[in-house]
């Protein structure tokens, strides 16, 4: 165990770990009742857990029905069971009585797959974890619950981890199947977490196509990334493997962290999601050694993913949190970390992620978007005046409160979209030394377009008709474009003929028509052309796109 | 770091495995895994090995295995485990077992051992079965988890297996619990039990809370078994109502609505008597989508909401209407048009729709011409087409024909291919213009 990783350990060991004492429960005492009764007892008991329809007793019934098959044989039980229970013990119960026949008698229970198909999936779980040589044909039987299957997925994973050898007979003969190849992926997976070099020589093997043993392969380096990251980066580049090697359409950053690690220089996020796949109870020093370790330049930090609805580091009670980062050394490590606890605590208690944020100069990005009750107060009150940093920044980001700003707007343009609409142009009308297309088009695209054309093209359409022609009206038509052209593609295309005169017009004209042809029709798209709205020039130019789509476009689009 | 599995092994000594013994064989059961070999070697004998003692029947070795569990003290535990952890008929009771004795133990040796996949294996059986016993020490256990994924997992184990015994004492580790991805809701149990308690301990939860999102369903549920109780407690003792986040909650409009399809006068009442505007609103739009109002009163309801609510409101208050005679579809329109001009509100223009083409397939065409744009008079063409019965084929192509062409689309004529055969299809195609019929071809194929 290396320093950083034996010192987490110890500190986890002296003061987190609970202290525990051996004490028999209810469970125990249900068990070792179960497990002397006689079969009228079985079935007071059987009929016991049923009505409480407590899943977790899952391990109870299998235990009673063990006891109950040792005194009657399973077949005769099984229909017995479904006359006493009238058939209830079908709904969720499959797994445990399928385990106990499988303890009571392994090769009855495994001979009956026509006459029980609602045993199909526990038995593909059985034969996996009683190392079954045929286990493969098993997995071949239909099984709509497959994909969805922890235990499965658990029971392969073990396999490919504990038994490589018989886990490696699921052979390229079986590939035709979707099942297999799905198994596989699992039994790779659980191959490499103990012997990736090995798990990797077999995938080599298959010879399979690049499309097929991409997954396998993003399941050997993953798990060869968190064992030894060096020796996977060499046998990356030994075996000529890049990201295209991964089957994955998104490019390098929707790879997992643990492969993006490998292809690319170390970030925080990477960091932490590989340190978080090793060790899931990584705590705020832990975090802070990691990183410490892994030799960012913390003067350019990469980008974070926030902990708030992102997989990542994530700590439930940030106050603590905190407390326990407030003990690390200054610096940017440590800024760093205060911006990520920050952010959640500001999610679980705006004023308290508030005032962390104060007493250390910082801020982060939930923080941010928080509207104090006064500033909510005063946009109420008076939003012209409230808003009016708005105007005067384009709204841009690293204004102060910005965002939270934006936040009480588009709250505005819900409940009286005109009167914000009117406001923001007014706005634009007054600014001086900047241009209305910079000033205030923010404001309409994000606040007016997705706020107020998002809902109502028809509305918005009609206020711009209040408008007077000129650049302004063309600049507020730009900004709520977008989305009327989401209700109305047609209007949208005609409005742009008609109101916009630079550069964008046919960049405009162009993406709309194309939407057109595509969502409704080249007829449709062909018919607007006649616009008394467009130049001859225009219109062919349009024409001339519209014909070079259609060339490119693959058939049965 | 040892891997969790590399230690089975080394601690497997000293203790028995039942499965792969000469008493197993001897029960007839046949299990290949006889003839596999095995990383973990596993070995019999000695005085502490009752449950595999070949003499024992099969029941009996359950009882003598569940004997021997139940002395185990905390350190025992781990060792005895790791030894049966990989056998098909120990490993889940030895995990059961353990869960019960010593629940802090066995989170413990999960933890340390620092394996995603033991943790995942037994973790959340164990932690089921300790939150049973003693929710607070299971939840405390989880509040350490980091990672995101696994957290998640695991903390709504110890949520859901708390609220279904104690609502309580569930809320309160839900309000704990903090923010969760991968999280699924509806209707539950413990709501139905108690829909009130449900409905009023949701509602303290922080806004970071998913299980809010439960909400919805609590106050549904309550409002449909009291109305009245759940209409006051809506208006006066919402605790949460300063906190800036009506906006985007959609419970308010679900309690309403239920609450007006038992009470439709007291749910309008309160919901235009509601203090705070925006909760107003939500009111109104539950009101709205009851379909217990009477069609004349919706059109000024709806308009007294903004456009963003019309527009989220639009679809499912037409759906809610009576739309069986002409009557109800003219009152049904007039609500449409007053409406938002939205891609919701296309999807009500395909409710009317379908209801007219039932109703008076050839009198469908003249409401289409009616509405008052293109983007609706083009869906409701596609509506009323995929709704054309077999013997107006040829109606269909004198409409097709007659209709402007910006209010034909690619999908309209894909709906052409429903409503006949393939082998009529081409010479139906034909009856069109030449325009039409290339368009129809082009969209078919």
């Amino acid at each position: 165990m290396v320093g950083a990783e034996a010192s987490a350990s110890n500190r986890r060991t002296r003061v987190d770990r609970g202290r525990s004492t051996a004490k028999p429960g209810r469970s125990t005492e249900f068990l070792r009742d179960a497990a002397t009764a006689d079969a009228g007892k079985c079935e007071t008991l059987v009929l016991e857990i049923l009505a409480s329809q407590d899943s977790n007793r899952s391990v109870e019934l299998e235990t009673v029905l063990r006891r109950w098959m040792s005194l009657e044989k399973p077949e005769q039980l099984l229909i017995r069971l479904d006359k006493l229970t009238e058939g209830k013990i079908w709904q969720r119960w499959t797994g445990p009585v399928f385990n106990a026949w499988v303890a009571t008698d392994y090769k009855s229970a495994m001979a009956t797959p026509e006459k029980l198909d609602k045993f199909s999936h526990a038995r593909k779980i059985a034969a996996i974890e009683h190392l079954d040589p045929n286990f493969a044909e098993f997995l071949k039987l239909e099984d709509s619950s497959f994909r969805e299957s922890v235990d499965l997925t658990q029971a392969l994973r073990v396999l490919g981890r504990d038994h490589p050898e018989l886990a490696s007979s699921l052979s390229t003969s079986y590939l035709r199947n979707s099942d297999i190849r799905a198994a596989m992926n699992w039994v790779v997976g659980g191959w490499a977490s103990s012997d990736p070099a090995s798990a990797l020589a077999w995938v080599q093997g298959l010879k399979l196509s690049p499309a097929e043993s991409g997954w396998q392969l993003r399941m050997v380096f993953g798990e060869w990334s968190r064992i030894d990251r060096s020796a996977a980066r060499n046998a990356m580049t030994a075996a000529g493997y890049d990201e295209s090697t991964f089957g994955q359409l998104g490019g390098i950053h929707s790879l997992p962290a643990e492969l993006t690690g490998l292809l690319a220089p170390a970030t925080p996020t990477t960091e932490i999601q590989l340190e978080l796949s090793k060790d899931p109870f990584l705590d705020v020093a832990g975090l802070y050694e990691k990183l410490e370790a892994s030799g960012i330049d913390w003067e350019k930090p990469g980008y974070l993913q926030p902990s708030i609805n992102h997989d990542g580091w994530y700590c439930p009670a940030p106050r603590a949190a905190a407390t326990e980062a407030e003990k690390l050394p200054p610096g940017k490590l440590r800024d760093f970390l205060f911006k990520t606890i920050g952010d959640l605590w500001s999610a679980h208690d705006p004023e308290a992620g508030r005032a962390f944020a104060e007493k250390h100069g910082v801020s982060f990005p939930y923080y941010e978007t928080i509207p104090d009750p006064a500033l909510r107060a005063a946009a109420l009150a008076d939003p012209q005046a409230t808003f009016a940093p708005l105007l005067a920044s384009s709204g841009n980001q690293g204004e102060e409160r910005s965002a939270a700003l934006q936040k009480l707007a588009s709250e505005w343009v819900d409940r009286d979209p005109k009167a914000a609409a009117e406001w923001i142009t007014s706005g634009m009308e007054a600014s001086e030394g900047d241009s209305p297309v910079t000033v205030g088009c923010f404001l309409l695209s994000n606040v007016l377009g997705y706020g107020w054309a998002n809902h109502d093209a028809i509305g918005a359409t009609d206020w711009l008709d209040s408008l007077l022609d000129g650049p302004l009206k063309s600049t507020a038509w730009k900004g709520i474009s977008e989305y009327t052209g989401k209700y109305s593609p047609d209007l949208g295309f005609q409005l742009s003929a008609q109101l916009v005169n630079d550069s964008a017009r046919m960049p405009m004209l162009t993406r709309s028509l194309l939407e057109i042809s595509r969502t409704i029709g080249e007829p449709a798209a062909l018919a607007l052309l006649d616009s008394p709205d467009l130049s001859a020039e225009e219109s062919a130019s349009l024409r001339e796109a519209l014909r070079n789509a259609a060339s490119s476009t693959p058939p049965n689009r | 770091m040892k891997p969790f599995h590399s230690i089975a092994a080394s601690v497997a000594a000293g203790f028995a495995i039942g499965f792969g013994s000469a008493a197993f064989l001897k029960s007839g059961t046949t299990s290949p895994a006889e003839s596999v070999p095995r990383k973990s070697p596993r070995r019999t004998g000695g005085a502490e090995r009752q449950w595999s003692d070949p003499g024992l029947t099969a029941g009996d070795r359950i009882a003598a295995f569940v004997d021997k569990a139940s002395k185990l003290n905390s350190s025992e535990w781990p060792a005895f485990f790791l030894a049966q952890q990989n056998s098909p008929e120990w490993s889940r009771l030895a995990a059961r077992l353990w869960a019960d004795c010593d629940p802090q133990g066995f989170w413990n040796h999960l933890r340390d051992a620092r394996d995603p996949l033991e943790l995942q294996r037994w973790g959340s059986g164990l932690l089921k079965s300790w939150t049973a016993a003693d929710p607070d020490a299971a939840m405390e256990a989880v509040m350490a988890i980091t990672d995101k994924a696994t957290g998640d997992t695991l903390r709504r184990e110890v949520v859901d297996t708390a609220i279904a015994m104690d609502l309580s004492k569930g809320l309160e580790l839900a309000a704990k619990a903090g923010d969760f991805n991968r999280f699924s809701w509806g209707p539950r149990t413990w709501i139905d039990q108690a829909p009130e308690a449900a409905t009023k301990g949701l509602a303290t939860l922080p806004r970071i809370s998913k299980y809010r999102d439960f909400l919805k369903y609590a106050v549904t549920a309550w409002a449909t078994a009291d109305p009245q109780a759940a209409l006051d407690w809506m208006k006066n003792k919402n605790p949460r109502r300063n906190e800036g986040a009506i906006m985007n909650d959609d419970w308010m409009s679900a309690g309403f609505k239920a609450a007006a399809i038992a009470r439709p006068e007291a749910a309008l009442s309160t919901a235009l008597a509601m203090p705070d505007p925006r909760e107003g609103e939500r009111a109104i739009a539950g009101v709205l989508q009851s379909g217990a109002l009477k069609p004349g009163e919706v059109p000024a309801l709806l308009a007294a909401c903004s456009p963003s609510t019309q527009s989220r409101i639009i679809a499912e208050t037409i759906a809610a209407l009576p739309l069986k005679t002409p009557a109800d579809l003219a009152a049904a329109t007039e609500v449409l048009i007053q409406g938002p001009g939205s891609r919701n509100s296309l999807r009500a223009v395909e409710t009317i729709a379908s209801a007219w083409a039932e109703l008076n397939w050839e009198g469908s065409w003249q409401w289409a011409d009616s509405l008052p744009d293109l983007p609706m008079r083009r869906k409701a063409l596609e509506e009323i087409v995929s709704r054309t019965p077999h013997d107006r084929l040829d109606q269909l192509a004198t409409r097709i024909a007659a209709a402007p062409i910006a209010e034909l689309s690619n999908d309209l004529f894909k709906a052409t291919k429903y409503r006949m055969s393939v082998d009529e299809l081409p010479m139906w195609i034909a009856k069109l213009p030449q325009d039409r019929a290339d368009w129809a071809r082009a969209a078919v194929k």
